[in-house]
């Protein structure tokens, strides 16, 4: 009788179990990513960015940099043509159509945005990584290592990023790589700084020193355990530089140390171009600013919402 | 001659401050001249408040954290000055089973990969078969299900997971295993499966432990001999049911009085040891003896000056304190309000 019934369980065990594979971290972080709303909207918000900023010549109804409803501007009245059914959000001061300049514009922060926090990522992660690592591996000469890197760091951590990246874009005057290259310098510290901390952190951790105490050899131990540990909020960082980024290439282009020109409208351009009209014509510089802050705010969205995926200790 | 034997052991963690240039302001004085000796196959059970330097003295014997002097002497071997590649491959024979089985195994590992991570180390079964094949014994050992190869550790309940740090213990055939708390983050029902598995692994593999704990019963159960710390020293050493009856210096006196006892009669009657304050910083630790800041035994002489060496006073029983014959004896007693007897049962 028992053994009947135990054999009886241990089928049920055994059916109940048996697609059952191992599911990895990030599947986990991946599913609870999808039941969040707030990370949905997000990813969707990005997703539209994203599209539109890739199909947007086929978008753009008209010609951005086409000025051809100028002859309807009346410049001593302020009358400036509002939305209407030829030109859904109006024109501009020059008599461009605003929806193709803003839609064409998405492509410039894209790039901008990408571009420069995969700089930043990339160089800041080699850095932090180096750092992290000599720290890991070699004992007191890594310490040293560690402390030098880490100071300069400090040091740049502590320009404000605007400027930095004002004297960036001053030193290799105006264009588009200046921008991208002034805001992904910006970003380098931070996540330099950030991915060794992490780094840091996970070299205490239990589990490396029971990788040493198996006799695991150190490089290994920094490059299968405390490395891929570490990564996660270094992502999570990324996803939230992509909205600082844009918003700081936005604010060089205002300031005019953009590469935009009359063909290839910007965001921050244009709301520099919308304030000789905010009395009259307020809706000029909205609809750029509502652009810029709709895409920052899917992307820290999204950033936010892996933040609280990834993290093991808010999850239940 | 025993297996590991532990010579006035120390650990000093340095205090450091300074920007660029650290200077070192002081020490933790974390593990200070500790001895003990555990036999091939016994069991050695380490017991003392947290802080008091137990887990430290662990690691140090597996030299996870930098020994400042001593000796740890493992089967003819120095384990302390030992370096570099040497270390790397001794480590094989001394494994460690964690506190927090879920902080001890790194969550991007299967477990078949955690558990063949210390054999690819060590050169060892290098055919994957036979590998696969000694690791699915060993999960057979520590009571895992086969299937539990391919799953992450977030995957399994709290005591699986501690059957997994146990079988990544087991899988490299150490002699001697640490265990750091082994049970204290498992539910009570949970524990004693861990515990009886480990002394069912011992039974059948002949394993040596060094067992650390705070929990006075899991200790009595498992252990050959216990040591108390206090404050990073050994304070008592005696076989565990000779501790137990008779403890005999003035903070074992305390901690066994904590324990209580399961028949209300006795209960209500017996005399309790309350020692006041809390440990005192280890960055900072009192003169002479260590305790005496604590002691309801204290003496005006000799304790806050010279520091109690460990002395043989009976069968395998070890004290640190000058005064542990005449407490015996009945000639000094304890300052009144420390020892609080049968005043419940007088109430009631």
């Amino acid at each position: 009788m028992s053994a009947k019934t135990d054999r009886i369980d241990r089928l049920a065990e055994l059916t109940a179990r048996k697609d059952e594979g191992g599911h990895g971290l990030w599947y986990e972080a991946f599913r609870r990513l999808r039941r969040n709303p707030l990370a949905m909207t997000g990813a969707v918000i990005i997703l539209l960015f994203v599209l539109i900023a890739i199909l947007a010549p086929w978008l753009a109804p008209h010609d951005p940099a086409a000025q051809t409803w100028l002859g309807e501007i009346r410049g001593a009245e302020g009358f400036i043509p509002g939305p209407r059914s030829g030109n859904w959000l109006g024109v501009d001061g020059l008599g461009r159509d605003e929806l193709s300049r803003l839609i064409i514009g998405s492509r410039q922060s894209l790039l901008v945005g990408v571009v420069a926090t995969l700089l930043g990522f990339t160089a800041g992660a080699i850095l932090g990584g180096l750092s992290g690592a000599f720290l890991g591996m070699f004992g007191k000469a890594g310490r040293w290592v560690d402390s030098i890197l880490m100071r300069f760091n400090d040091m740049a951590l502590a320009v404000p990023s605007l400027l930095l990246a004002i004297s960036v874009a001053t030193i290799l005057g105006q264009g588009l790589v200046t921008v991208m290259i002034a805001v992904g310098v910006t970003q380098i510290p931070v996540f330099a700084r950030l991915l060794r901390g992490s780094m840091l952190a996970q070299s205490h951790s239990d589990y490396v020193l029971a990788s040493t105490a198996l006799g695991v050899r150190k490089r290994r131990i920094v490059l299968n355990h405390i490395l891929p540990n570490s990564m996660s909020p270094v992502l999570v960082q990324a996803t939230l530089s992509l909205a600082t980024a844009i918003i700081e290439a936005a604010g060089l282009s205002f300031l005019g140390l953009g590469g935009a020109n009359a063909a290839n409208p910007e965001w921050g351009v244009m709301l520099a171009d919308s304030q000789q009209y905010l009395a009259t014509n307020l809706r000029l510089a909205v609809y750029p600013a509502v652009a810029i802050i709709i895409t920052a705010l899917g992307f820290t969205l999204l950033g936010e919402a892996m933040r609280e995926a990834l993290d093991p200790k808010l999850r239940k | 001659m025993s297996l590991l034997s532990v010579r006035d052991l120390k650990v000093h963690f340095p205090i450091k401050r300074g920007v660029l240039f650290d200077r070192t302001i002081g020490h933790v004085y974390a593990v200070d001249g500790v001895s003990l000796d555990v036999e091939r196959g016994g069991t050695y059970g380490l017991v003392g408040e947290s802080g008091c330097g137990k887990s430290t003295l662990g690691r140090a014997v597996l030299r996870l954290v930098d020994v400042t002097s001593g000796s740890v002497e493992f089967d003819g071997k120095d384990l302390a000055t030992l370096k570099g590649e040497p270390l790397r491959k001794e480590r094989s024979r001394l494994q460690m089973v964690f506190q927090d089985p879920m902080s001890s195994l790194d969550p991007r590992q299967n477990v078949e990969s955690i558990l063949s991570e210390g054999l690819a180390a060590h050169g060892m079964i290098g055919d994957r078969k036979a590998r696969r094949a000694h690791i699915q014994q060993t999960l057979d050992a520590v009571g895992l299900p086969r299937g539990a190869l391919s799953r992450y550790p977030h995957e399994f309940s709290g005591g699986q997971r501690q059957r997994i740090g146990i079988a990544r213990a087991l899988v490299l055939k150490p002699d001697v295993i640490i265990a750091d708390e082994p049970v204290s983050a498992l539910d009570v029902s949970v524990q004693a499966q861990v515990i009886n598995l480990l002394e069912e692994l011992q039974n059948d593999l002949g394993l040596t432990y060094l067992v650390i704990a705070h929990d006075l019963a899991v200790v009595r159960h498992i252990s050959d001999t216990i040591g108390v710390m206090y404050l990073g020293g050994i304070v008592e050493e005696a076989p565990s049911d000779v501790l137990y009856v008779s403890p005999r210096h003035p903070y074992t006196k305390a901690l066994m009085s904590a324990v209580p006892v399961p028949d209300p009669e006795v209960e209500d009657s017996r005399e309790r040891v309350l020692l006041k304050g809390d440990l005192p910083s280890p960055a900072n630790p009192p003169t002479g003896c260590r305790f005496h800041t604590r002691c309801p035994w204290r003496q005006e002489t000799r304790c806050d000056t010279e520091r109690p060496e460990l002395t043989l006073v009976g069968d395998g029983h070890k004290v640190a304190c000058h005064w542990a014959a005449e407490i015996e004896a009945g000639e000094i007693q304890p300052k009144s309000d420390a020892v609080v007897g049968a005043t419940t049962a007088e109430v009631a």
